[in-house]
């Protein structure tokens, strides 16, 4: 895995408005915490932050210009329509320690189903997983060529290698192949409800109601 | 046409449409999906306009998802009549929709494919609308 550099520096300041002003500046308010040490507010550049941020990346965090310590992006709060980064939060890890995290799953193949007419759908995106941070896969993948229409893909069919444990349950389904439900343009509308039932209430008590 | 099945009360007040959509603001089922710019009330028969377009477009093959439920009665007096004797007749059902809200999801089908049909189906909603494709892993989205 990738090893990224971001440089912090320490933040003073806390609350919403406090916040606000160092977006308008370019910077993103974050934490770091983990290790059980003292958590520590931080500013960093959005920019720069922006290129390190995407999958389980290890990063070189510098702290007011000293000491590289390794983190992991914990969380990411973005803004829901410009997804702007709002905030991080910056794990600390021991290279030497295991981590969960989640870990992007990937569809090889074609699917014996979709020849058939089926598609291929893809239920689980992501497992979780336990390993040491030096080993996290970038995505795993799971075979499904041999998946046949109304059969699925389960957690428990995808191999990892050494010193990865799967943490999601084993009988989780990752992709299933259905059938393409036909045309429902207007078939859907066959009992059409105009007013729905009111509860505890009766249905001629309300008429003289509406009045 | 989509409706709830039961409801507790049969006339709501109308509420505020502050702020963006902090729930729902993902693609959280299919590969693309449509997004609101704008605060609206998104009535059933619109909702059901949509899904048509898109299904249409699709035509076999692909999933549609809808993440938004008309459950929200708005009520509306007669044409001519005085103002008074108390609150309207339920009219239409409505979705509250804010800025942020994912409304229609398609998965299992390419991209040119996904982007007209939700262009298609953006013609039937009352607010503007973006395409966005699903996030992965936190990084960032690709989106027009």
């Amino acid at each position: 895995m990738e090893r990224l550099k971001l440089k912090a520096s320490l933040r003073e300041q806390k609350g919403k408005g406090a916040a606000k002003r160092l977006r308008r500046k370019g910077l993103v308010p974050g934490v770091l915490y983990g290790l059980d040490r003292e958590p520590v507010n931080l500013t960093v550049n959005a920019k720069e932050l922006g290129q390190v941020v995407g999958g389980n990346a290890i990063i070189d965090l510098e702290v007011a210009e000293k000491e590289n310590q390794p983190v992991m992006v914990k969380e990411l709060q973005r803004e829901p329509v410009r997804k702007d980064i709002l905030h991080v939060d910056l794990y600390r890890i021991d290279l030497n320690e295991t981590v969960v995290v989640s870990v992007p799953v990937e569809l090889v193949g074609q699917a014996a189903g979709t020849r058939e007419g089926g598609i291929l759908e893809q239920i689980l995106r992501e497992v979780e997983i336990e390993t040491l941070p030096t080993n996290i896969p970038e995505k795993l993948e799971a075979d499904v060529t041999e998946l046949e229409v109304g059969k699925s893909l389960s957690v428990s069919e995808i191999t990892v290698e050494e010193g990865v444990t799967i943490l999601t349950d084993a009988s989780d389904t990752i992709a299933t192949v259905v059938i393409p439900t036909e045309l429902d343009l207007e078939t859907d509308e066959e009992e059409e409800v105009t007013e729905p039932e009111v509860i505890g209430e009766d249905p001629e008590e309300e008429e003289g109601e509406e009045e | 046409m989509l409706i709830p099945k039961r409801v507790k009360y049969r006339k709501q007040h109308r509420g505020r449409r502050k702020g963006k959509a902090m729930r729902g603001n993902r693609v959280t089922f299919g590969d693309f999906g449509l997004q609101a710019l704008d605060a609206a009330w998104i009535n059933n028969r619109q909702i059901e306009a949509a899904r048509i377009a898109i299904t249409r477009h699709i035509k076999r093959g692909g999933k549609v998802w809808i993440n938004i439920f008309p459950d929200k009665p708005v009520t509306a007096k007669p044409a001519e009549t005085r103002m008074g004797s108390g609150k309207g007749a339920p009219e239409q059902w409505v979705a509250v929709v804010k800025p942020g809200r994912v409304m229609f999801e398609i998965g299992g089908v390419d991209e040119e494919l996904a982007r007209r049909a939700m262009t298609l189906a953006s013609h039937k909603l009352p607010i503007r609308t973006k395409f966005v494709k699903r996030e992965e892993m936190d990084g960032d989205t690709d989106e027009s």
